[in-house]
């Protein structure tokens, strides 16, 4: 007895021994790991304190103690004191307090404490991030009566596995049958080589509850479906084959799960500027692309804004880097001009694999946990393109990967990196929901800014990713009023739609066409058409011909009041001819094929630009091509009876075989009077006549146009003013006995140009505007038959024009010629000769340079032919020396070589001597 | 006599008890002394950031503050870990601004 109460005592011992182990092992076991390490830091550290439910010891014995402790979590708050405490959690027995280390420990001892856990400082939510990039938004949203959750689409997951038995996750595993309620259909497990891809590391339970959550938190794709392919193990890496292994696991399964995208929030340590689409993992990712699976892989967290790691960095992947909850490029992504996407990456609060482990770089709170990186963002997209999926698929349509991250990219919200100076765009999914679901509107005719018939046919067409519900046709009149709506109920996805309208009144309209889907988008055409509608003729204008007139050809004229286009139609139709415009308003041709003495019905026919058509009365026309007849009576040829300015009474007669409408004077070629009052008799038409001798006729018109001219006849008016004086023969033998004249034109005639009429040895007297005011002289020396030579004097200069030649002469510098002579005529003896003062720039030529340009010519070609004289010496000299070294060398080797030869004979001499004297021996 | 024989025994036994325990304890104790004793810091230069999984803190791994001896061991496991075909979750992780001595211990200072 008294053996089994030393045994019992020892053994009690034994017990409290290890008891006291047992409960510091517990104590240290309760405080969490995350804790511990804040505890070496920090005085006072915020903690949250999992107490023991008091469910679980409501059983038998334990039920009369545990009354006792009924709520142990008010025990524990009573004993650290209510003040400290922060929280009391409702869904767990559990509640935040902020604690010192000693407060702690002490806590750790309670057996009613659970767990005492690091109360992590708490930045965003997974509810934030989804509102972010506006999910929230698209999930109300409706395709063929079905909200835009991610309804059908599958998401594979390409991570560490996924706990499929969280609530938000589903709570069960598919074991890969498409038609399982659960949302993990399935997947595979390439670490332990099973098809129970549990999580063991956390990465990508985080990962599925960003695309797919639905429960206490949700995805962005809440109703999308999940295939977990575990490639990474429980420590958290992996290799590349297992990757791709899953990749291709994902393309081979696509049509059973209907999936549609591929996350991938992994990556290599080494990282690429460039495209690696040689890398292992790009035949896998071309082949998921090529069936319309995007492979949407995160950018990596190196911090580097040029480079980017695998799988990234494969072309055809849909990189997404990471930004923050103030839409800032996080600081730890990796990003280039390759990364197109960005999303929420920073402090993403989602599902968690394990309320007993927390993944480094988490804070983990019940069952969920707050982590960090593009792995968080890439999920966002990959959410984002089942959503998409989920539209056009709904319409039968599909996209391209690419064409989807180009509408993510062109939808986004741009934000400006300023380390790199890139800016990128952070997906806006309501943004793109909303591209892809307006219906695309074109209107086709009639055609803007064009004029209509008054039954006008419209044409729009439209193309929608959802099925279209109906159209509607607007017409609006130039004040904005509706004055046409037509609707018509539609179906399919491509609409071309017929409407026809009567007008009922000209003026300006506005069209367009609205299409509804069954998805209630709408959309009209980008912009309204414009049309004018014109029911009224245009107003014609005749100008010519008129009614019952003469005329020498078809003169045809007229204008309209709009734009149009006109023709004139001869005899009823027989010649139709269209007409010219420059302007579309004034019509104009002319025929001079028409014979003499023909008349002519002639009918005008214009069409205004909206097509109406107006024709003009008829009109009847003559044609007469004869001339009128006129002979000149007075005063005779020559006549040079006047003298100084003169009014000279210029009398002829004019026959015709129509009215004459107008005669003309024409004094030296210019038409100096003109007489309406016409007769058959004498007609006289006066005009003031100055000094000079003059050529003049007379031209009459009749009233078809028709224009004759009378012969010219000269009339010479003598000048008061001319200086006459006596000509001597240059004085010697037998000067000419001939007299000649001398005029004197001052300076202001000389300059505004005169004609002189001068026989031989006549001379012109002239000034010219210089500061000399040197008199110089004009003298015609002698009349040939068709030229004049004329001598100037000043520097005499010395010239013979023929007729209509002329001359310029410079007499007071040499920069500008100063005298115009021009010889017009000769009639007899006389020549009439045009002297006018000018000023004339004289352009001259650059003789000097191009001297100097054969000078230096020469001077360079002096240069190239003595050059080479010298570089020849120098060369020589150079050739010589290399020539004497050779041969120094050549000797001193050959002298060497002889020296050598030399010896090998003597030592050849001396091996032989010594084998004779052992031959002799 | 017998109780005698007996309280003999029990004590004698007890102190062997007494004795074993004492020297297992103490030799444990030794042991985790020893082991302590390679992790204890004097300065803050003897602690050092090491990282102590295949994929570094940025890309899903851990790391740590620890003594200059502690980290040649983690360095040491880690050379076991691929360093051409490793693929590692793009989860951020790294929290370690600095690393202090506390009380010989190697403490983190986080950001």
């Amino acid at each position: 007895m008294v053996i089994k109460k030393e045994i019992l005592f020892l053994g009690l011992c034994l017990v409290i021994l290890f008891s006291l182990q047992i409960a510091i092992a517990e104590q240290n076991s309760k405080i969490d790991e995350q804790l511990s390490k804040q505890l070496d830091t920090q005085e006072k550290v915020k903690v949250i304190i999992s107490v023991e439910e008091n469910n679980n010891q409501n059983k038998g014995f334990f039920k009369i103690f545990s009354q006792g402790n009924q709520d142990s979590r008010e025990n524990i708050i009573n004993e650290i004191g209510k003040d400290k405490v922060e929280h009391k959690f409702s869904s767990s027995n559990s509640f935040s307090a902020e604690l010192t280390k000693q407060e702690i420990e002490n806590l750790a001892n309670e057996n009613s404490v659970k767990k005492i856990y690091y109360n992590s400082p708490v930045h965003a939510f997974l509810q934030d991030s989804v509102g972010i990039i506006n999910a929230t938004l698209t999930w109300p949203l409706q395709a063929n009566g079905i909200n835009l959750t991610g309804a059908g689409q599958t998401i594979c997951i390409i991570d560490s596995g996924v706990n499929y038995s969280h609530a938000d996750l589903g709570g069960c595993y598919g074991n890969n049958s498409a038609n399982s309620t659960c949302k993990i259909l399935g997947g595979y497990d390439y670490v332990n080589s099973d098809s129970n891809p549990m999580d063991d590391f956390g990465h990508g339970t985080h990962i599925a509850g960003i695309t797919s959550a639905n429960g206490t938190i949700k995805g962005v794709a809440p109703d999308s479906k999940i295939i977990a392919i575990k490639g990474l193990n429980s420590a958290g890496n992996g290799n590349s084959g297992d990757i791709i292994a899953g990749i291709d696991w994902c393309i081979d399964n696509s049509s059973i799960f209907n999936i549609s995208v591929i996350s991938l929030s992994l990556g290599t340590s080494t990282l690429n500027t460039t495209y690696c689409n040689d890398d292992s993992f790009a035949p896998s990712i071309n082949s998921a692309v090529s069936k319309n699976i995007s492979v949407v892989v995160s950018t990596g967290n190196a911090g580097n804004w040029s480079a980017l790691p695998s799988p990234a960095c494969v072309q055809n992947a849909t990189r997404v880097g990471a930004t923050d909850k103030s839409d800032a490029i996080a600081s730890y992504s990796n990003r280039n001009n390759l990364t197109k996407l960005f999303a929420p990456g920073s402090d993403i609060n989602s599902t968690r694999f394990n309320s007993n482990a927390c993944p480094v770089g988490c804070s983990c709170s019940g069952n969920y946990m707050i982590c960090s990186g593009t792995s968080m963002a890439a999920p966002h997209v990959a959410g984002a393109i089942a959503i998409i999926n989920q539209l056009l698929k709904s319409g039968g349509n599909t996209k391209t990967p690419l064409e989807i991250e180009t509408i993510l990219n062109q939808t986004g919200k741009p934000i400006l990196d300023s380390t790199s100076g890139l800016t990128f765009s952070r997906i806006n999914l309501y943004s793109a929901i909303l591209y892809y679901m307006t219906p695309s509107v074109y209107l086709i005719s009639p055609l803007d800014n064009l004029l209509t018939n008054q039954n006008q046919s419209f044409f729009c067409n439209a193309s929608s990713n959802i099925t279209f519900k109906n159209v509607t046709f607007y017409l609006w009149n130039s004040t904005g009023d509706l004055i046409n709506s037509n609707s018509t109920n539609i179906s399919g996805y491509l609409n071309n739609t017929n409407v026809s309208y009567n007008f009922g009144y000209d003026g300006t309209f506005k069209w367009n066409c609205l299409f509804f889907n069954n998805a209630s988008s709408s959309s009209y055409a980008l912009s309204n058409f414009s049309i004018r509608y014109d029911s009224t003729k245009p107003s014609l204008n005749i100008i010519s011909p008129i009614n019952n007139s003469w005329y020498n050809a078809g003169r045809f004229n007229i204008s309209l009041n709009e734009n149009g286009s006109c023709l004139y139609s001869l005899d009823l139709g027989k010649n139709n001819v269209t007409m010219n415009s420059s302007d579309n308003l004034t019509f104009y041709n002319t025929n001079s094929s028409l014979l003499q003495n023909e008349t002519f019905n002639l009918t005008y026919y214009c069409n205004d630009s909206a097509g109406n058509l107006n024709s003009s009365d008829s009109i009847i026309f003559n044609i007469d091509l004869t001339q009128p007849l006129i002979n000149l009576i007075s005063p005779l040829n020559g006549d040079s009876s006047l003298t100084g300015t003169s009014t000279v009474s210029f009398s002829f007669n004019v026959s015709d075989n129509l009215n004459i409408s107008r005669c003309n004077l024409i004094i030296d070629g210019v038409s100096s009077t003109n007489s309406s009052a016409i007769n058959a008799s004498t007609n006289i038409i006066s005009a003031s006549v100055v000094a000079g001798t003059h050529i003049w006729n007379i031209t009459c018109t009749d009233e078809a146009g028709n224009t004759g001219n009378s012969s010219s006849r000269s009339l010479v008016i003598n000048s008061p003013a001319v200086v006459v004086s006596s000509g001597g023969g240059g004085g010697g033998g037998g000067g000419s006995t001939d007299n000649f004249m001398t005029y004197s034109l001052t300076k202001e005639q000389t300059s505004i140009g005169q004609i002189k009429e001068l026989k031989k040895l006549d001379k012109i007297k002239f000034e010219i505007f210089d500061i000399k005011s040197e008199q110089h002289i004009l003298t015609l020396n002698s009349i040939g038959e068709n030229f004049a030579n004329i001598t100037i004097q000043s520097t005499p200069i010395n010239i013979i024009l023929g007729i209509g030649q002329s001359a310029k002469f410079n007499l007071t510098s040499p920069d500008f010629y100063d005298l115009y002579v021009k010889l017009e005529n000769i009639s007899k003896t006389k020549a009439n000769i045009t002297i006018q003062t000018i000023h004339d720039p004289i352009i001259k030529q650059i003789v000097i340079q191009e001297q100097n340009k054969t000078l230096e010519q020469n001077i360079t070609n002096e240069q190239k032919i003595e050059q080479p004289q010298v570089i020849s010496k120098k060369e020589i000299s150079i050739i010589l020396i290399t020539i004497i070294l050779l041969a120094s060398i050549i000797v001193f080797y050959f002298l060497k070589t002889k020296q050598k030869q030399e010896k090998i004979k003597q030592e050849i001499k001396r091996l032989e001597k010594l084998q004779k004297e052992k031959a002799r021996r | 006599m017998k109780k005698r024989q007996f309280n003999v025994l029990y004590i004698i036994f007890t102190i062997l008890i007494v004795l074993i325990i004492s020297f297992l304890f103490i030799y444990f104790n030794q042991q985790t002394k020893n082991e302590e004793s390679k992790n204890i810091c004097q300065t803050n230069s003897d602690c050092v950031k090491v990282q102590t999984t295949c994929c570094p803190c940025n890309m899903g791994g851990k790391e740590i503050c620890a003594t200059k001896n502690e980290a040649k061991e983690y360095q040491k496991k880690l050379e076991n870990c691929s360093t051409t075909d490793l693929i590692c979750p793009a989860m951020y992780g790294c929290t370690i601004q600095d690393c202090k001595c506390s009380n010989g211990i190697c403490g983190e200072i986080n950001y």
